[in-house]
């Protein structure tokens, strides 16, 4: 396994840890990543003739710790640093082979909630969780969010300024904190997997390495947090949303109009099982409901056979928890769908002052107001939605709907 | 309040983290300095675009950002209205303080 697209898995995979540690080692995030830049460099020569180490995660990890030292030695003003890091290297080797990478987890988890702190704004925690974490490079996480690399990369540079001039800590925050600050991670995971799963702006409704990075990042977090049921939750939540993706491909398809042999059965199994193992906690949340919720999608043979009884109950306990007005209107359909299209239509209707400027509020009203053959309104709503909408996926889908009503 | 101020301040000192601080006065007594061209330019009342008004200010140690807004998070004014945390400018090196 020494072909390009082997070694470059390996580095996806071990990129964050790297980071994560070096980062603990030398207290600076840039030269953090120049040093594992470097080893990547180093490993891109040597890996194609050697083979994969067997611990590339060490191998990367040691060589990047050595580069650091050679960055740090070409900066002669910086000889105390270097004495100092050296003494620390030193004295964590002590006894300890390149194989064992304790206090790893550690570090990543570290990392995960300094990239995450609730000081940074949301756009430079989800862009620096892509980058260390993620292993992204400046270019590709500006293509996903399609800004420039420019802006982005200033986007990171102030994040770490911040960082570093505000004091925020390097460190796994205490229990009374843990929460909220689970929370802010688990929502920028969440925040990227949306990004991937229905793209806001650009040409592609579904961009899926972003759900693929976000799967992969939240699976780090659930390992290094076993016994956070929210975080089981949303790892649930993402992979049964992530199994419907080829019946999604090629544009919005309505959950009614999939195809539902299309559905990775496999990960929908394995995706309820994580969910089950969250619920058997005793502490549920928002992340394991809405997941519940798109596990009853998933069970349900066809549209037709779907519990909406039991969604509509769940979507209940949802809107408690969060009480926010798309939550709202997606309850609004779980009320038309389970009590009947003049009751959700009902509810709708008294949500339009927060949701007037939502695509999705008129796209919904429109297939309700289809459904009780209003046709002329449901005209009007469609349109609405279109001229709301910035993605072109998304906005050729509703122009279609359009089209066959007139 | 005050009662409450007075805890907090006492609280802060007696962990050793109390640098100093001062309360100001309202914003009605307050004046805005700005020169031009050469030119003084003194008008009553705050800065123009204040919305939100500067009341007093702790200086106070802290670890790093986590351990400022525990602390912050003690302060009375905190409860209804908010507190700014921002790091000190160390002089001596043109950058932030450690």
């Amino acid at each position: 396994m020494t072909d390009h697209a082997a070694i470059e898995r390996v580095f996806r995979l071990e990129y964050g840890r790297v980071v994560a540690t070096l980062i603990r080692h030398v207290g600076d995030f840039d030269l953090a990543e120049d040093a594992a830049q470097d080893a990547v460099t180093a490993a891109l020569t040597k890996w194609p003739s050697t083979g994969v180490p067997r611990n590339p995660g060490a191998w990367l990890t040691t060589t990047a710790r050595r580069k650091a030292i050679d960055r740090i030695r070409r900066r002669v003003n910086y000889e105390r640093k270097l004495s100092e890091l050296e003494r620390r290297i030193s004295a964590e080797d002590q006894g300890q082979d390149d194989t064992v990478a304790t206090g790893v987890d550690d570090d990543q988890l570290r990392l995960i909630f300094t990239c995450c702190h609730p000081a940074l704004a949301v756009e430079a925690q989800v862009a620096l969780t892509l980058k260390t974490l993620g292993g992204l490079s400046t270019e590709e996480i500006a293509r996903a969010f399609l800004t420039s690399a420019t802006t982005l990369a200033q986007r990171i540079v102030r994040a770490k300024r911040k960082i570093h001039d505000a004091g925020i800590p390097y460190r796994i925050p205490g229990k009374d904190e843990m929460p909220e600050r689970l929370d802010a991670v688990l929502t920028v995971i969440y925040l990227i997997f949306n990004e991937g799963y229905a793209a806001t702006t650009g040409e592609d409704v579904i961009r899926s390495a972003l759900c693929d990075d976000a799967i992969r990042l939240g699976g780090s977090v659930s390992r290094l947090l076993p016994a956070e049921p929210e975080v089981l939750g949303l790892n649930a939540l993402m992979q049964l949303i992530h199994a419907r993706r080829e019946a999604r491909a090629g544009g919005v398809v309505l959950l009614q109009d999939q195809d539902r042999s299309a559905w990775r059965r496999d990960e929908i199994d394995a995706a309820s099982a994580l969910l089950q193992r969250a619920v058997a906690a005793g502490r549920p949340g928002p992340y394991q409901i809405q997941a519940a919720i798109t596990a009853l999608h998933a069970d349900a043979a066809d549209f037709a056979s779907t519990d909406w009884d039991q969604i509509r109950l769940l979507y209940d306990r949802l809107l408690s928890m969060h009480p926010t007005p798309v939550v709202a209107l997606n309850r609004a359909v779980a009320v038309a769908m389970a009590d009947g299209i003049e009751q959700g239509m009902d509810v709708i209707d008294a949500l339009k002052d927060g949701l007037g400027d939502y695509p999705w509020f008129h796209s919904a009203r429109a297939e309700l107001l289809l459904r009780m053959e209003r046709y002329e309104e449901a005209t009007v709503a469609f349109q609405r939605a279109i001229d709301l909408t910035n993605n072109q996926g998304t906005r050729a889908f509703l122009s279609t709907r359009l089209a066959e009503l007139t | 309040m005050h009662e409450e101020y007075f805890k907090f301040t006492e609280r802060i000192t007696a962990r050793g983290i109390n640098l100093g601080g001062e309360a100001l006065a309202g914003v009605e007594t307050a004046t805005t300095v700005q020169v031009r061209d050469g030119r003084t330019l003194t008008t009553d009342g705050p800065f123009a675009e204040t919305k939100e008004i500067l009341g007093g200010f702790y200086l106070i140690e802290a670890a790093d950002l986590d351990a400022a807004v525990a602390v912050a998070a003690e302060i009375p004014g905190s409860w209804s209205g908010s507190v700014e945390v921002r790091p000190l400018w160390d002089w001596q090196n043109g950058k932030m303080a450690e």
